[in-house]
């Protein structure tokens, strides 16, 4: 009797789990109709000489040459992966805590809160797509007319109206030292830095602190569990989850975001017909990318709490 | 010194609790409104301010000068249309193959299953850039196993048509679609067995239980998940480039205002190009103030979690 209770346990939950195929089902089609055959394809470039004529295009094997030129030859290349690692190493925990607490604040009732979430919410418009390189192509015509315009009012002796200048006037005249100044104004651009690349982050944070249901917060302050205590006992547990979604997206967004240095190049040589050349260096910000993720998800893993072990 | 009671200490605290939350809240959406500020006003200016110095910031005419020409230049009315039909059907097919991948991942063992997290993970890392060719390929001669090549004589050419964006969202490739079945995937994980486990003594099968008990509580991350497709394919031009290069589309006409406001000074196209970025964001916040309320409300529906 024991044994065929346990086989037939055994086959629902077989059974059960064969579902998982159904759910994934689209996702598996997609991958082997649309997905594999273009990855492989691009793969491929990266090892080909690709040459375009009037009927299509033809490869001649190269082997690793395009690795070697990306990794040993370019000389910027390398110098802008190793400078998007050490912009992720420092950005990557304050960027975490930033979106975490700002999400939590949000999440507090209190008058004005949906204008106050309206406006966290725009830094999540103005990184993505073509807002994204507009604001990028402003900031830099920007950056353009004030070494102009400073160089007018510095030929005129006008006086420069700009905030910024306002602020370090006022800073020497209460004694400040300039080193101080620009570490204050380090710290400043610093934090609109992060403000604007944790825009997704919050939003994330924000889903799932929503997801949490009131009652256990109510409970909680009934056993006489304080604000600071709410939030590593109940808060911190329930969105952990999200904290690896973060992670993986924070690290993810770093590497891949078309504004940054890598990608850029890896468009300029794609734009200028270097197919293999641009796939080659894709496939090295991808390995890069992926040894970083497979640490972090290894690492964070360990602090994750799941509802369901 | 006068005795301070308990109660009025807790009143004190809380008070001090809000002013400090309000405080850091306010100056950080300075921070983030000023360049919007700027934008704004810059917009509104009407053509007499456009090379007066003596205007810095508040103009001196108003007028809706640089709205009404993005409008003409981006095609609005119509770009505004298909923009909207396009991101409202890749955001509905991105949710439903981000709640189903993610909710099959999350909650059934399988032989594969790591597999296939492992792809969602690099499909996630993988930016557009470097597919897009071969993907252009793909959709350029369509094929299903040989069968149109069968049927038809040759494969077929869904360039120029919905079909590419519908398909590759639908299956979990489309653009970031890594990153929302991920996020769904992480949040079924973490819904309490009992959920399913009492639906299923229920007598519902796994279809059932996933309709009527797991979506409802995933419903704030779901909601996200649509937000987030929505505002990237609104915004996105790599993939309408690659597929429907012939269409009216925001991100796309966009660019139209830079070249067709000629014989004018720089200053002019950038307010003209602020006042057609305004366009394109205030929808976007509409959409997140509305939806945004629905997240509270799925959790008072569900009542259970936890």
């Amino acid at each position: 009797m024991k044994s065929k209770g346990s086989r037939k346990l055994l086959n629902y939950r077989g059974r059960r789990n064969l579902m998982g195929y159904f759910f994934c089902a689209p996702f598996i089609l997609g991958f082997v109709l649309l997905f594999a055959t273009a990855f492989a394809k691009s793969f491929g470039f990266s090892f080909n000489e690709v040459i375009t004529d009037m009927n299509g295009y033809s490869l001649e094997y190269k082997g690793l040459e395009y690795y070697h030129y990306a990794l040993f030859v370019d000389p910027e290349f390398v110098r802008a992966i190793v400078g998007s690692i050490s912009g992720l190493a420092k950005d990557l925990i304050i960027i975490l805590i930033y979106s975490l607490f700002i999400a939590v604040l949000l999440n507090n009732p209190m008058p004005g809160k949906t204008l106050f979430r309206a406006i966290f919410f725009l830094p999540v418009i103005t990184t993505i797509g073509v807002i994204a390189t507009l604001e990028l192509r402003d900031s830099m015509t920007q950056a353009a007319m004030d070494t102009t315009s400073q160089s007018v009012s510095m030929l005129t002796g006008a006086e420069d109206l700009d905030l910024f200048s306002y602020i370090e006037s006022l800073l020497s005249a209460i004694k400040i030292s300039p080193s101080m100044t620009n570490v204050i104004f380090e710290a400043v651009n610093g934090i609109y830095h992060i403000i604007t690349h944790s825009g997704i982050q919050i939003i994330i944070f924000f889903a799932g602190l929503q997801s949490i249901s009131p009652s256990i917060y109510e409970a909680a302050m009934v056993e006489g569990c304080g604000r600071w205590e709410q939030f590593w006992k109940i808060t911190l547990p329930l969105v952990s989850p999200l904290i690896m979604v973060n992670v993986v997206w924070t690290v993810v967004d770093y590497f891949i975001n078309p504004t940054n240095e890598v990608m850029q190049k890896i468009s300029s040589r794609f734009g200028s017909g270097e197919y293999s050349l641009s796939s080659a260096m894709s496939f090295i910000n991808f390995a890069v990318m992926g040894v970083f993720v497979a640490v972090l998800l290894f690492v964070v893993n360990k602090f994750i709490f799941y509802e369901n072990k | 010194m006068m005795p301070i009671s308990a109660a009025a200490r807790a009143k004190i605290s809380k008070i001090g609790f809000r002013v400090v939350v309000y405080l850091i809240v306010i100056c950080l959406s300075y921070i983030i409104l000023y360049p919007f500020i700027i934008k704004i006003f810059g917009s509104l200016r009407g053509v007499e301010d456009i090379n007066d110095y003596a205007v810095q910031l508040i103009p001196k005419h108003y007028s809706l000068v640089n709205f009404t020409s993005a409008m003409t230049a981006m095609k609005f009315p119509a770009a505004f249309t298909n923009s909207l039909l396009l991101s409202l059907l890749v955001s509905l097919l991105q949710v439903f193959s981000a709640a189903m991948t993610g909710y099959g991942l999350a909650r059934f063992r399988f032989l594969g299953r790591s597999a296939l997290y492992a792809l969602v993970l690099i499909v996630l890392m993988i930016p557009v850039q470097t597919t897009m060719t071969a993907m252009f390929l793909q959709f350029r001669y369509f094929d299903f196993f040989g069968l149109f090549n069968l049927i038809l004589g040759h494969p077929l050419n869904l360039i120029d048509t919905v079909v590419p964006f519908a398909l590759l969202s639908v299956t979990g490739f489309g653009l970031k679609n890594g990153l929302y079945i991920y996020l769904s995937m992480q949040t079924f994980r973490d819904l309490p067995k009992e959920l399913d486990e009492a639906s299923e003594v229920d007598g519902a099968g796994a279809i059932k239980t996933f309709w009527t008990v797991m979506l409802p509580n995933a419903l704030p991350v779901l909601i996200t998940v649509f937000l987030f497709s929505f505002c990237w394919q609104w915004t996105d031009s790599y993939y309408p480039s690659l597929f429907i290069n012939k269409w009216d589309l925001l991100p796309r006409n966009i660019m139209f205002v830079v070249s067709s406001i000629v014989n004018v000074e720089s200053m002019q196209i950038s307010a003209a190009t602020n006042a057609g970025m305004l366009l394109m964001i205030l929808p976007l916040v509409l959409l997140y103030v509305v939806l945004q309320r629905f997240f509270i409300q799925g959790i008072t529906k569900s009542g259970i979690v936890g």
